[in-house]
């Protein structure tokens, strides 16, 4: 069944609402499955609420939470966790590209190999060529 | 007396004293209020301890133009809201075998029968239906409902009129019953 009536369920279950209503809306949902059942839900929802407002801390939460705040003022501007492991990255870094460009320019030095096909040596292969 | 503003000056000049003061006064509220965001006990502790850190750190900024408890109450929000962001996208990546025990602390049927008819799932599936709305309606509808505030306070922690408060609150409700409809 489609039902297009727009009532406030929450209202209606905490019975916040004048006693003109709540009789159009019990009349309502006694001929409404839509409705009786938006109804029950949102009484499910407000059980549910109501049974998570219950939830408290416990006991030694503000000690812990004091203790928290004063340690870390002892530490603090020094060694917070986050700065700490972001200098150990930037060092780490630094090192892996000093080494990276130490062992470059190590590997770009010049040796001389002398080699039959050198310049010097050619002049001489053109003259065996010419006596041909 | 509910609202400790009286014990500012104090905090302003390091009294640690009066900082202890301020956590047993409010750690309860804020608590609250983060695990009705989070739903999870070890979440709302966490953020709980961030909330009141940030408090410590930023008491000099503080300029009474609020009272202290709607200051406390707009940065629970604010963290809550990010830290839930953020364990959205962690729950998109984590395993599925690996979720955490929420509702560890919840009064459940064995500790409480006059909630013996709410299982665990149809807790989750309900309250869920509150977490799939959007932001704006999803805080204005947890301070009224969780945290029992009225539309003005709820208005100065949020920043907004009171009529948009309402506004809020109504597409909320609304929404919610819609959403609700879909279950049996």
């Amino acid at each position: 069944m489609k039902c297009n009536k727009k009532y406030d369920f929450f209202a209606y279950q905490k019975r916040n609402i004048s006693p003109v209503l709540l009789r159009e809306i019990e009349n309502h949902i006694a001929g409404c499955d839509k409705c009786r059942n938006v109804s029950m839900q949102v009484k499910l929802l407000e059980m549910a609420i109501n049974e998570q407002k219950l939830i408290r801390p416990d006991a030694f939460m503000s000690q812990r939470i004091v203790a928290k705040i004063t340690n870390r003022q002892s530490f603090a501007g020094i060694l917070r966790p986050m700065p700490a492991f972001a200098i150990i990255i930037l060092l780490a870094l630094f090192v892996g590209i000093g080494i990276g460009i130490f062992a470059t320019k190590s590997s770009q030095q010049t040796i001389e190999v002398f080699s039959w096909n050198d310049q010097e040596q050619e002049v001489i292969e053109m003259a065996f060529l010419n006596e041909n | 007396m509910d609202d400790f503003s009286f014990l500012l000056e104090h905090i302003k000049n390091n009294n640690e004293q009066a900082f202890v003061r301020l956590v047993e006064a409010y750690n309860g509220m804020v608590f609250q209020l983060a695990f009705s965001f989070l739903k999870n006990t070890e979440e709302a502790e966490d953020l709980t301890q961030d909330v009141f850190l940030s408090v410590y750190e930023n008491i000099g900024q503080f300029r009474n133009e609020s009272s202290l408890k709607t200051w406390i109450y707009r940065i629970t929000v604010n963290k809550s809201l990010n830290r839930q962001r953020k364990l959205k996208w962690c729950r998109f990546f984590r395993p599925i075998g690996s979720v955490p025990s929420d509702d560890k602390n919840l009064i459940t049927e064995d500790t409480n029968p006059q909630y013996a008819v709410l299982n665990k799932e149809l807790k989750a599936k309900l309250t869920n239906a509150i977490d799939n709305l959007p932001e704006r309606q999803r805080t204005a509808f947890t301070l009224y409902k969780y945290q029992d505030l009225g539309h003005q306070e709820i208005a100065e922690i949020m920043g907004l009129s009171v009529s948009a408060v309402e506004s809020l609150i109504h597409r909320a409700k609304q929404n919610l019953q819609a959403a609700l409809a879909e279950f049996r």
